[in-house]
């Protein structure tokens, strides 16, 4: 018999509706209850006796679940919301690490570098003055992106030091950090590959880009197929999502001079619901019943145990 | 032993760099500015013009929180190349959100004021139920503190309301503890406090304020919420007991001047302390080069070449 499971989306303030129609009536298949909160609606609640998340008077950390879907927009709760979640013993998906590091695009490329994950080579700097010293390593053309963007908004391709400069002293005027990343020559200009790592499970798209434009965010228009991906594009993906610690979350990989390199890690990737329909939707929800049985499960046996030992006492 | 000060000014770094030279020290500044990061081939390069961060044995960083999205990355890499810093990775993110550092010092069982922290403005009246009054009340914009005021009751929280903006990403009521406030540098496991008084709700200025010898329950709680942000050397405020901020900057002259201190030594002290502890590099090359360096200004120079 299946467990009878609890689960809270905690969605972000600009959600999209589509998406959470779909995974309300997706994890009701799985879940016996199951409540969306926006994010800016839980109530964080901290004192001498420790910290509460409620929704509506109810305690959000007495779901069996939690599946966090919101952006860095979100960071002010967000940070909170996780903090809360990791300290208690309810299955999540994601945690708190993932959420700042994934957010953090130089972070990103940094950790999973360290780590022998193939990427693209990237520079931070603050002051516009020493941008020299960095770009020196990668030279132009550069892809320059602000730290806090996101869907491929915040994104410049530069081609030399003028240019550079010229964007520098709009960007230092914004109080903005900024992240450069050589410029790769693809193979494949316009292409890359979404990869949705769900736990073991990798599922992977090729997006191509609008006609014009060399980003291939789907967000920004273009299209998109499922593809069967390398042993080594499988390793990078899964390796990423490991080191990052996430079992649901999405990296974009793409072709440089023949070998796959990770571009960016998504906390909270679009399900591509016009090319996939429910299909990773359908897979989230799988994964995070299954795991949160486990825990239960788990928790259960050492609740027991806990209660004969103070029986023998 | 050799410690890098990295300030966002010469003149905030120089006493600390003068404190750790005195005491036989190779100390030098470093400003933050002029660092950049370099991340490639399973290696993370800190680039600074001249300067090889990486033989140092510690990095003392004094920079704004503001920073942050720099020092994280920085923090991380010195953390993996085994340098120790006075703030861990991670603890600039605590830093910057409000509501992130009351969890964490909740959550590692520091003393804090009753708060409550949501999203949106709709929420502000049922919630203000659950807390008494007078309180303060701050709404936030990205996460930065957007406005803070003292409410003392329930037509001044409307009137809060009714003065925030409409966009605002949340806001946050801290229940406000009646007492004096308690201004606390931590250096490691050292306290020098000041006592603050409050009058109508508005904290003197800490150029206002007295020495006080912290009793021992104050100076275990400023160290624990020190501690719990991944400070070992931070501005702590307790207010009846009562944490209220942890920050990693210091105001060193002001703390100086009212204790009667050269706070910059003990940071000195506590740094040597640190790095025998976690044992120095060996780096017979570069003590080459120094020893390089130092004959290249005497008259043997040509001798070298």
């Amino acid at each position: 018999m299946k467990p009878s499971l609890s689960l809270a989306i905690i969605g972000s303030k600009a959600y999209k509706q589509s998406t959470v129609n779909s995974l309300i009536k997706e994890s009701q298949k799985y879940f016996s209850s199951v409540s969306f909160i926006t994010i800016d609606k839980v109530q964080i609640q901290t004192s001498t006796q420790g910290v509460a998340l409620f929704y509506k008077g109810k305690n959000i950390l007495s779901y069996d679940a939690i599946f966090p879907r919101f952006s860095s927009r979100d960071f002010l709760l967000g940070e909170a919301v996780l903090k809360a979640i990791e300290a208690s013993d309810i299955y999540c998906p994601v945690s708190l690490k993932s959420y700042q590091i994934s957010n953090h695009k130089f972070l990103t490329s940094q950790i999973l570098s360290n780590e022998g994950v193939p990427g693209i080579i990237s520079t931070l700097f603050i002051s516009p003055k020493y941008s020299d010293l960095a770009i020196k390593e990668t030279g132009y053309p550069v892809v320059m992106k602000i730290l806090s963007g996101f869907a491929g908004k915040g994104v410049v391709l530069i081609k030399d030091k003028g240019q550079m400069n010229s964007v520098l002293d709009a960007v230092h005027l914004f109080e903005q950090f900024i992240s450069t990343q050589k410029f790769v020559r693809s193979k494949h200009p316009g292409t890359d590959i979404r990869c949705y790592i769900i736990g073991d499970q990798v599922i992977a798209v090729k997006r191509i880009s609008k006609k014009g434009d060399w980003r291939s965010n789907l967000s920004r228009g273009g299209t998109a197929k499922l593809v069967d991906l390398t042993p080594q594009m499988l390793e990078t993906a899964k390796k990423s999502a490991e080191i990052l610690d996430m079992d649901i979350c999405a990296v974009d990989l793409m072709d440089s001079n023949g070998k796959w390199v990770i571009i960016e890690a998504n906390f909270m990737p679009g399900p591509f619901k016009k090319f996939l329909g429910n299909m990773v939707i359908v897979e989230w929800l799988k994964l995070i019943h299954k795991y949160a049985a486990r825990q239960k499960k788990q928790k259960e046996k050492e609740m027991a145990k806990e209660a004969s030992k103070v029986k023998s006492d | 032993m050799r410690i890098l000060v990295i300030a966002e000014k010469q003149k905030f770094a120089q006493p600390f760099v003068d404190a750790m030279v005195a005491k036989g020290v190779k100390a030098s500044y470093l400003r933050i500015l002029k660092i950049s990061l370099v991340s490639k081939h399973k290696n993370t390069l800190i680039k600074a013009l001249g300067e090889d961060i990486p033989k140092y044995d510690a990095v003392f960083l004094q920079a704004r929180i503001s920073l942050a999205p720099f020092v994280e990355p920085l923090l991380e890499e010195l953390s993996r190349k085994n340098i120790y810093v006075n703030c861990s990775p991670g603890s600039y993110f605590v830093g910057m959100n409000a509501p992130y550092k009351f969890v964490t010092l909740a959550l590692a069982g520091v003393k804090t004021p009753k708060t409550l922290t949501s999203g949106s403005v709709k929420n502000i009246e049922r919630i203000s139920k659950k807390i008494s009054y007078p309180l303060l009340a701050k709404s936030f914009k990205g996460r930065d503190v957007q406005q803070s005021m003292v409410v003392e009751t329930e037509k001044g929280l409307n009137s809060f309301v009714k003065s925030v903006r409409q966009d605002i990403d949340g806001f946050m009521l801290r229940e406000f503890i009646k007492g004096e406030m308690l201004s606390c540098a931590v250096i490691g496991e050292k306290v020098f406090a000041v006592s603050r008084k409050i009058n109508e709700y508005v904290v003197s200025d800490l150029e206002k304020g007295i020495c006080y010898k912290p009793s021992d329950e104050e100076t275990k709680e400023s160290i624990k919420a020190a501690k719990a942000c991944g400070y070992d050397i931070a501005w702590v405020d307790l207010v009846n007991g009562h944490v209220v901020k942890v920050e990693p900057e210091i105001p060193w002259n002001k703390f100086n001047k009212l204790c009667s201190e050269t706070l910059e030594d003990h940071v000195a002290t506590y740094f040597m302390d640190r790095v025998k502890e976690q044992g120095e590099k060996k780096r017979p090359i570069d003590d080459l080069k120094d020893i390089g360096k130092a004959v290249s200004k005497t008259v043997f120079s040509r001798l070298l070449k």
